[in-house]
């Protein structure tokens, strides 16, 4: 009996044993002294970039190695939200999860030892902010990209353009121009090629939506009047941008099957010579020249109603990496912080083209010319706007509040609505998700003293200015 | 040495078992306690989490310190994309049960035919989706119905249609699409319930039925039927709440689009707790647990009809039993 019984306890203790494997083991000091960093990457574009800059670090400090996961990028905050509540952090990682969030659960280490005000004057300007780098004055991110980058852009095939007889000048700069040369160019191609690439997701429609209405209505910078302080869902610009949008899809100047395919494929259909125009963030360079060798390309502003400029919340997203605050390897972490300050920006994001860093004067060569077009468009068009967080650090919270009592996000998804024939009137739309909008603001406004409408409104803003710390300081 | 009943129930206490029978029930514990574990841990305490979670604005991160309430649910039932979903997954299993169990049935009857040549190899063939994983299939189907799909293709080729359907970016088509393609999913399994149903009636029967002259209508109508009516409730049990958590099919085929038309209850769920930061919202864990609590609870009250349906028989048996004993007293 006594025999079966251990016979039994064995048999249990397998069980649990096979229970418990499964469980993540923590990296850290091997036998030998060597110790193991693990780091989470989520940009797809930085997979093989990492690689290189991981390679070379380890070359250069053999005692440490670094285990990178990437991410896959459509569910990783399920992943990182299950690491997180079961204390499972890597010891680097970079996530989209609010930094107020982040700092006040304990998940990321300060990183004041390696930014020091010598350093972070190596940084463009509106790198450092509060909720965005920084909380509280102390650096919890080690920025990747610069502010000014996230403006969307018109890429054009300039195959296409040379098929079809046309050259630079003919690159669009108003939307009946652009009207004009999409029939051209269907006209011309006998309906084999269509003027734009199109898509489906949510994100990639809200942000062309929100930039093109700039044009039109200045004072709004994606969903908020900072001179009413209040929402702002159903400007001229974003109404009239929507219905544009609605007649170049009726009409064929975008492709047929722009409502049923993802930015992914849009893209592929624009190499492929399918489309002769693609709308597109910064990080699109690379993807043409390094993963698909399609080279023949040019940049240039979107076309806006009238040929005004548009604008883009400069700093609207920070692209960055944290450390865990519960490494055990804070030194080794600190060390690869260092290299990476001095090495990073130009492994990742020159030498590659996949954008503009957030370190200045960084060397290295871009792979494809246009990165330097890229890069000016960026400039000019990335602008930082005023945010109510670096006024009022309980705008955070009031935020936080407001996006969890408001059931739509943006505009984006009416707008896919409204072309795929489910919205039939995007003006009421829009009007509906505005007032529905400035109702919960307002609702909790009063479950927030500490916060008001006043930290909202920007009197001394002008659209298209950047708006600086000096602004802010005007104010009080 | 056999120990008489009598004996062994006056030494062993009443109540308490017996030193032989205590160590058979502390080895047949040993050997569930793995099993326990993990229904505790990975099945028991998520949905006890889920209800706690459901009282609190919490995102997925950090502590929960901001209960409040029943707003969730508040929120939940004045919410028009809710009752979207729910009424997309009401759709969907209407939709899937009546035409899988139906088509199910009517193979099933071909395929229990005994002079049928060749059945295993059409069992086989209908099968097939059943173990074929869903998120392939709706990868799969996306591209077959595309406006630049085969689907088109085909039919523009053939002359069918004039010009391509928009199949996925039209709410209705799209919804139908879903139907269908999630029927032919189900297809194979329901028919295999059906088939052991079948084949659980004696062949007696059958034979006393050609004996009195009855064709083939005569007895489906009068035998195979009404003797399948037990596993009837069973089929439509499994495939009503196999229906309510469609997932996988709907996020692959059509993601919910257009614009929420296809979004169903799982997918509602899904979207609100991991929604993506390209969208520019936040994730909303405690949201989404309180729509999970809802969707649980109206599965589990279908599920109660449906066992009140299954068994009204032994229930009324139940209660008669329990008069008679009345009476007898």
């Amino acid at each position: 009996m006594k025999k079966q019984a251990k016979w039994g306890l064995s048999l249990f203790g397998i069980g649990l044993f096979a229970l418990t494997a499964c469980s993540g083991e923590d990296a850290g000091t091997s036998e030998d002294g060597e110790v193991t960093l693990t780091l989470w990457n989520r940009y797809p574009e930085l997979r093989v970039p990492f690689d290189e800059l991981i390679a070379n670090f380890e070359e250069e400090h053999p005692g440490i190695k670094i285990e990178k996961q990437d991410l896959p990028l459509g569910s990783h905050e399920a992943q990182f939200q299950t690491a997180l509540s079961e204390n499972q952090l890597p010891d680097l990682f970079t996530t989209a999860a609010d930094l107020r969030e982040l700092v006040d659960v304990g998940a990321v280490h300060s990183l004041n030892e390696v930014f020091t005000d010598d350093v972070k004057e190596q940084f463009y300007e509106g790198t450092w902010g509060e909720n965005f780098t920084e909380l509280d004055g102390d650096v919890y991110v080690f920025p990747f990209v610069s502010p000014q980058s996230g403006a969307f852009i018109l890429y054009y095939n300039e195959d296409v353009f040379d098929q079809l007889g046309l050259t630079e000048e003919d690159v669009p700069e108003t939307w009946e121009e652009f009207q004009e040369i999409g029939s051209y160019i269907y006209e011309e191609s006998d309906g084999a090629i269509h003027a734009l690439s199109w898509n489906n997701e949510a994100w990639s429609n809200e942000g062309v939506m929100n930039q093109m209405a700039t044009a039109i209505s200045p004072d709004t910078a994606w969903r908020h009047d900072f001179k009413v302080g209040l929402p702002s869902y159903a400007t001229p610009g974003l109404i009239e941008t929507a219905e544009y949008l609605k007649t170049l899809f009726d009409d064929g100047v975008m492709t047929p099957n722009s409502m049923e395919v993802d930015t992914a494929a849009a893209e592929a259909s624009f190499i492929a010579g399918q489309s002769a125009f693609w709308i597109s963030g910064n990080w699109t360079g690379t993807q043409l020249v390094q993963s698909n060798g399609f080279e023949n390309w040019g940049v240039a502003p979107m076309p806006t109603k009238d040929g005004n400029p548009y604008y883009y919340p400069a700093g609207r997203q920070v692209d960055g990496m944290h450390v865990n605050a519960n490494t055990e390897n804070w030194e080794e972490a600190k060390t690869f912080l260092e290299y990476s300050l001095d090495h990073l920006h130009e492994e990742l994001y020159v030498k590659t083209g996949t954008a503009i860093p957030a370190k200045m004067d960084v060397g290295g060569e871009a792979p494809y010319p246009q990165y330097e077009d890229i890069k000016q468009l960026q400039e000019e068009l990335a602008i930082t706007i005023p945010k109510p967080e670096q006024r009022n650090l309980e705008t955070i919270e009031f935020q936080r509040d407001v996006s969890s009592r408001r059931e739509f996000t943006g505009v984006g998804e009416p707008v896919v609505g409204y072309l795929s024939g489910a919205i039939p009137d995007i003006e009421a739309q829009l009007k509906e998700m505005d007032a529905t909008a400035v109702e919960i603001f307002e609702t909790t406004l009063e479950d927030h003293p500490d916060v008001s409408l006043d930290d909202f409104i920007f009197p001394n803003w002008e659209p298209f200015t950047p708006y600086t710390l000096d602004d802010y300081e005007e104010l009080e | 040495m056999k120990v008489p009943t009598e004996i062994s129930q006056q030494t062993v206490p009443k109540g308490k078992l017996s030193p032989r029978n205590r160590k058979k029930a502390i080895w047949a514990y040993v050997f569930l306690m793995p099993q326990i574990i993990v229904f505790f841990g990975l099945s028991a305490y998520p949905i006890i989490m889920s209800y706690v979670y459901s009282f609190y604005d919490w995102s997925g991160i950090g502590p929960l310190n901001r209960f409040i309430g029943l707003d969730n649910y508040r929120q939940l039932l004045t919410s028009d994309r809710f009752w979207q979903s729910f009424i997309n997954s009401i759709y969907y299993v209407a939709g899937t049960t009546v035409i899988s169990v139906g088509f199910a049935l009517i193979l099933a009857i071909i395929l229990n035919d005994q002079k049928l040549r060749g059945k295993t190899l059409y069992r086989t063939v209908y099968f097939l989706p059943v173990v074929t994983t869903t998120a392939v299939i709706g990868i799969v189907m996306n591209n077959i119905f595309g406006l630049n799909g085969l689907f088109n293709d085909l039919m523009t080729t053939f002359g069918i249609l004039s010009q391509p359907v928009s199949w996925l970016t039209d709410g209705v088509l799209a919804m139908i699409l879903l139907i269908v393609i999630g029927s032919w999913k189900g297809l194979g399994i329901n028919m295999v319930y059906w088939l052991a149903g079948l084949q659980s009636i004696p062949n007696d029967l059958y034979e006393s039925a050609q004996l009195d002259g009855a064709g083939f209508w005569k007895t489906l109508f009068h035998i195979t039927l009404p003797l399948l009516k037990p596993i009837l409730s069973v089929i439509l049990l499994l495939s009503i709440v196999g229906g309510i958590n469609a997932f996988d099919l709907v996020k692959t085929l059509t993601n919910g689009g257009p614009y929420y038309q296809t979004e169903t209850l799982d997918l509602f769920i899904y979207n609100y707790a991991f929604s993506s930061e390209f969208s520019g919202g936040q994730t909303r864990m405690g949201y989404a647990s309180a729509a999970g609590v809802l969707l649980g609870l109206f599965t589990f009250f279908i599920s109660i009809l449906f066992s009140i349906g299954a068994f009204s028989k032994e229930i009324r048996q139940f209660r008669l039993n329990r008069k008679k004993a009345r009476i007898g007293k």
